[in-house]
């Protein structure tokens, strides 16, 4: 909201600077900023343009002489296709500065510029660019631009109000803060005018259905008003703070709605339907045609200014079509009301027009100060409009309404606060506040301005004290203590844990956009939850799976040439569940992905493939502390070559899967990409369980046999493994796999698994002979069990 | 024998030693160990010194420590001469690691990790809310009725009516207190959701931090205390902050935090508006509507909350000057981004 200085000045005197006060409005909870308008550096003068001619070397320029009043004539080179002799221009002189750039003489094709005539645009009064600004003739040149042209310098002030302070959306609202800066009290206005006869009664019979949809209405009947362009003091007001003049009555309730906070409503009394004003809820499907032409339907949640014939305005929000002031009107019905804020919120809302009055309604109205806003009104009105005739009475419907009372506690404040704060300086506090009250000794009965509708509870009252103490004033406490009780086990424990392990192992942590388009969420066959009101129809889904996230990113570096790539991602996803209470079941995902089937250095090119990437996931379990992991194949879906499923304690945690053609063309990718998802859930689930025991290590010498083996292909590592361990159970300690070797000479369905095993007693030295016995044992059932024959 | 027949006695079978030292034949260690170790010959010196006259006792200590500087200094040069000829190592040392990527953390995780490790020091426990959530526990329970202004401050992505995204971290607060009785001092990291249009300034997701303390007689002074400490432990002890009045529907009285940041560059002034502060973060007491709605008596109890935005405070930190940046996944920028 933007706030003039020298408006403000009409209420409160300020002598600290902008910056300063800015300052101070930031620690009374006001944040806000503030630039200068028509602020005209002092060198822009009056010139008369005594002779323009061609500029010999450029068709587009010419040499002006002009006369500025003083012993000769400037000579100085303009570019508008509007210059011409004998007018008066804005002359910026050497020296001057024109925003940010400073005016110097300048040498163009030849000839030298002694300044520059300016634009409208240029001097920051206007938006012309088109060509120079052409003055009144009858300013006097050699002047100051800024002094004949009775220009103002200003200070705007644009505030971030907060939802709470309605009673800031004014210049009046701003001069009571400032009057908290300054220790000062506001000038207080009152409006004496000249009333006739006319009996508003005789025109106007106002019926209010539901105090709580308007707790008051009032008007007043203006005749003989005659609708033109604004004074200029308003115009000039108005303009100041951004807003486009149209005329002087629609200019005046605007400038009293910045003034003083009150929006105001004015309708063409002679375009009114019969005598009665209504304000009742909407009929369902009433029709009113709006100011900016649109014709609504209206529901029972809208309120409606009514005459005989149907509703001529929305209440607070917009005023309808055909009860509009026009250049043609003469007698204005003002009104000046409170609406209920939340049915003027929905509607605002509804029919999208959150315009200054519906802002200021929605966040509450000063409700005892509607006449002081209509009499205000009245007496400017009648200073512009002398032969108005204003009715010698006014509507004023209103539910009685009692001031708000609040008890205040000031040990309780104190102690809430952690302040040690005097009862004087309490009344101190309440005085800047308007606030009055009864206290005896810590007790305060605390009356409520009308303008404070965010007041209502003690609390609200301790924020107000802090707020004028100061937020800074109140000492800081670093005295922290804390109950054991409040401590508890962090559950996520594990994935800090992993994010060191990948990181440290050459893996890049990256964080994905957890919307996707539809497509995206078929890398998962559990329903993804969809957004009433995407962004577009690429982000319509909350993720319920990581891979296309994890996708994008490889996509978006393989094009930048990158080499291999190692990414990983920890989020949420969430998939559909009717029967929880926010429909949707959220889990931790771990997500993996490779890009690449080599990585390639100075030392050599490596192939990277499947094993390597079970290389990784037995590396991440084995630093979680687990020790054996499984894994089966998979069926494959439409995105994948293969699908690898990773096990641990006989639970499914996890997939491998390679990326198909048809899906990395879709992400416009070349190289191969591996993507392995952890559900850290489950695994998490085990990960609380781990416990670690402690083995003995033997102190007596092992001793190593190695076996070969042919086997048939079908025959996994796995089966062997267990052949062996059931063969032998007591000595055996180790089975290591040193050697797959596939041979022409073989058999075709045939390979060669070789096997380094380990012999170790617990309890004394072995004899070469146990071993051999053992050894012959495992051979004997692996020819028997797997049909393996010694090589 | 005499004392000084003994040093002479020592000092003899050393330098036959030494000879054979000097030509490999016996270790380094192992005639240091025989002489200079803590059984060694030298210390049986030490008792004799005791036997000797109380006038030629200086004379004789001082003849030990020669001898022993002696064989010290021999067979510190002999370590210096042995190290220097056994290092043959002919290697490239400025060859680079034979796989490009050292890993990374992502900047987010970093600076939730900084957070969260600095409040875990004051008691505050880590604990998760749900990114999907409802009308009332984003926004009901918080003490934002539906059609209250403050809705216009988050724009909201809905599922139906009453589920929507999560717009900020403030809701664990009201599910950790329905669950749990006071006192509370809890943590809360988690992605968030806003309706708008991602641009270099906004996203339509990013993280935050909630921060929720409830117990007998919580104070705004331990507030400002807390958040303070915050201050100085991230942004180093000199950090200069100013809390000045906000406003949240769901604290009373509402504070944001603003650091001292400069105005030494033009993206300093560009970042603080001019005023070269810089806000952080926002907190206040817990509003009574809230504990209303989690049934904590405010009479009893009384609490505050703060809740800071990671992104915002990671751009700060690094540099970066488009949020986008943080989800496209560029190794170029992630991969500088380490622990």
């Amino acid at each position: 909201m933007k706030i003039s200085r020298n408006w403000l000045n009409n209420y409160i005197e300020s002598d600290k600077t902008n910056s300063e006060l800015v300052d101070y409005f930031t620690h009374l909870g006001l944040e806000c900023n503030y630039h200068l308008i028509n602020s005209l550096d002092s060198n822009i003068i009056v010139g008369k343009v005594v002779e323009c001619i061609k500029h010999p070397d450029a068709d587009r320029l010419k040499v002006c002489q002009v006369d500025i009043a003083s012993e000769s004539n400037l000579t100085i080179i303009c570019g508008a296709p509007n210059v011409k002799e004998n007018i008066l221009v804005p002359i910026a002189k050497i020296g001057s500065h024109i925003s940010d750039f400073k005016i110097k003489k300048t040498k163009i094709r030849g000839i030298y510029s002694y300044g520059m005539i300016c634009s409208e645009k240029e001097l920051g009064l206007g938006e012309n660019h088109d060509g120079i600004m052409i003055l009144d003739n009858n300013l006097e040149v050699g002047q100051k631009l800024a002094s004949e042209l009775e220009i103002e310098e200003d200070s705007i002030f644009d505030f971030d109000i907060t939802p709470n302070r309605g009673d800031c959306f004014s210049h009046l609202g701003i001069a009571r803060e400032l009057s908290i800066i300054e220790n000062l009290k506001i000038k207080k206005e009152k409006f004496d005018f000249k009333k006739s006869k006319l009996d508003i009664l005789d025109y106007v019979d106002v019926t209010i259905d539901d105090y709580d949809l308007c707790p008051r209405y009032a008007c007043r009947l203006i005749k003989n008003v005659e609708v033109k362009e604004s004074p200029l003091w308003l115009k000039k007001s108005i303009e100041s703070i951004g807003q486009k003049s149209v005329n002087n009555i629609v200019d005046l309730a605007n400038y009293i709605m910045f003034d003083l906070g009150q929006p105001l409503h004015t309708f063409d009394y002679d375009k009114l339907n019969g005598n009665k004003i209504e304000v009742r809820r909407a009929h369902e499907n009433e029709k009113i045609i709006c100011l900016n032409n649109d014709e609504n339907k209206l529901t029972s949640d809208d309120i409606v200014i009514a005459d005989n014939s149907g509703p001529v305005a929305i209440a607070g929000v917009i005023g309808g079509l055909e009860s509009q002031v026009t250049s043609k009107t003469t007698n204005i019905l003002l009104e000046s009301a409170v609406f209920n804020e939340i049915n003027i919120r929905k509607t605002s809302k509804k029919y999208d027009y959150a315009k200054e009055a519906s802002k200021r309604f929605e966040r509450g109205i000063d409700y005892e100060n509607v006449i002081h806003v209509m009499d205000k009104f009245t007496y400017l009105l009648l200073s512009d409009c002398k032969k108005a005739v204003i009715s010698f009475n006014y509507i004023d419907k209103c539910k009685s309404k009692s001031n708000k009372c609040i008890e205040f506690d000031v040990s309780k404040c104190n102690s809430f606060l952690g302040t040690s704060l005097a009862n004087k300086e309490i009344k101190n506090i309440f005085n800047y506040l308007g606030i009055k009250f009864y206290d005896k000794e810590n007790y305060f009965k605390c009356f409520i301005p009308s303008y404070r509708n965010d007041l209502e509870r003690e609390v609200d009252l301790f924020e107000e004290v802090a707020r004028v103490y100061g937020y800074d004033s109140i000492e800081s406490n670093m005295n922290f203590k804390f109950s054991i009780n409040s401590l508890l086990r962090d559950e996520n424990l594990i994935e800090d844990k992993l994010r060191t392990i990948l990181s440290n192992n050459g893996f890049n942590e990256h964080y994905s956009n957890s919307l996707y388009n539809k497509k995206e969420t078929t890398f998962s066959n559990e329903n993804a939850i969809r957004l009433m009101n995407p962004l577009s129809k690429d982000m319509e889904y909350l993720r319920n799976t990581l891979t296309p996230g994890i996708l994008k990113a490889l996509s978006f570096n393989e094009k930048r040439e990158s080499e291999f790539l190692k990414y990983y991602e920890i989020g949420s996803i969430n998939v559909y569940s009717k029967k929880k209470y926010n429909l949707s079941t959220e889990r931790r995902i771990l997500s993996l992905g490779y890009l690449g089937d080599k990585i390639k250095s100075w030392s050599g090119t490596k192939p990277f493939n499947l094993s390597n990437v079970k290389g990784d996931i037995s590396m991440i379990f084995h630093n979680l502390g687990f020790n054996k992991i499984s894994y089966k194949i998979d069926t494959i879906d439409n995105n994948c070559n293969y699908k690898i499923s990773i096990i641990l304690n006989g639970q499914n945690v996890g997939e491998i899967i390679e990326i198909n053609d048809s899906v990395k063309s879709y992400y416009d990718l070349e190289r191969s990409v591996i993507i392995c998802n952890i559900e850290l859930d489950k695994v998490n689930v085990f990960y609380d369980k781990l416990k670690i025991s402690y083995k003995k290590t033997i102190s007596y010498p092992s001793i190593n046999r190695d076996i070969a083996i042919l086997v048939p292909h079908s025959i996994t590592h796995d089966d062997i493994i267990n052949v062996i361990r059931k063969s032998s159970t007591k000595i055996l300690r180790d089975i290591k796999l040193f050697d797959i070797y596939d041979d022409k000479n073989f058999d075709k369905n045939t390979k060669s698994m070789g096997y380094s095993l380990k012999f170790q007693s617990t309890e004394r030295t072995l004899k070469s002979s146990e071993v051999d016995k053992e050894i012959k044992l495992v051979l004997d059932n692996l020819l028997n069990k797997l049909n393996a024959k010694q090589r | 024998m005499s004392l000084s027949e003994k040093i002479q006695e020592i000092k003899s079978t050393f330098d036959s030693d030494y000879k054979s030292v000097k030509n490999n034949q016996l270790d380094n260690q192992l005639i240091y160990n025989k002489y200079l170790g803590r059984k060694g010959l030298m210390n049986t010196l030490y008792p004799l010194l005791a036997e000797v006259d109380a006038n030629k006792k200086s004379e004789f200590g001082k003849k030990i420590n020669d001898l022993k500087n002696h064989i010290a200094s021999k067979l510190d040069d002999k370590q210096s001469t042995t190290n220097s000829s056994k290092n043959k190592l002919k290697v490239d040392l400025s060859l680079p690691k034979s796989y490009d990527s050292f890993g990374s953390i992502h900047p987010i995780t970093l600076i939730i990790d900084e957070i969260k490790s600095i409040f875990n020091r004051i008691g505050f426990s880590s604990v998760y809310g749900p990114e999907i959530d409802t009308d009332y526990y984003n926004f009901e329970a918080l003490n934002i009725p539906k059609h209250h202004p403050a809705r216009d401050m988050q724009d909201t992505f809905y599922i139906n009516d009453q589920v929507l995204l999560r717009t900020h971290t403030s809701g664990s607060q009201v599910h950790f207190m329905k669950n749990n009785e006071p006192p509370v001092r809890i943590l809360s990291p988690g992605r968030v959701y806003r309706n708008e249009d991602i641009s270099v300034r906004s996203y339509c997701l990013f993280h935050q931090i909630e921060g929720l303390y409830v117990d007998k007689n919580v104070t705004f002074s331990e507030l400002k205390g807390t958040l303070e400490y915050f201050a100085k432990e991230f942004f180093g002890s000199n950090v200069k902050t100013r809390f000045r009045p906000s406003y949240f529907p769901f604290t009373e009285p509402s504070a944001e935090m603003d650091v001292y940041w400069g105005l030494n560059s033009e993206s300093d002034y560009r970042i603080t508006k001019g005023t070269g502060w810089l806000e952080i973060l926002g907190c206040g007491m817990v509003d009574p509507e809230v504990f209303k709605s989690v049934e904590y008596d405010s009479d009893r109890y009384s609490g505050f909350a703060f809740g800071l935005g990671i992104e915002r405070i990671a751009m700060l930190k690094y540099g970066i000057d488009d949020i986008r940046l943080l989800y496209e996944g560029d190794f170029k920028f992630l991969e500088q981004f380490k622990k």
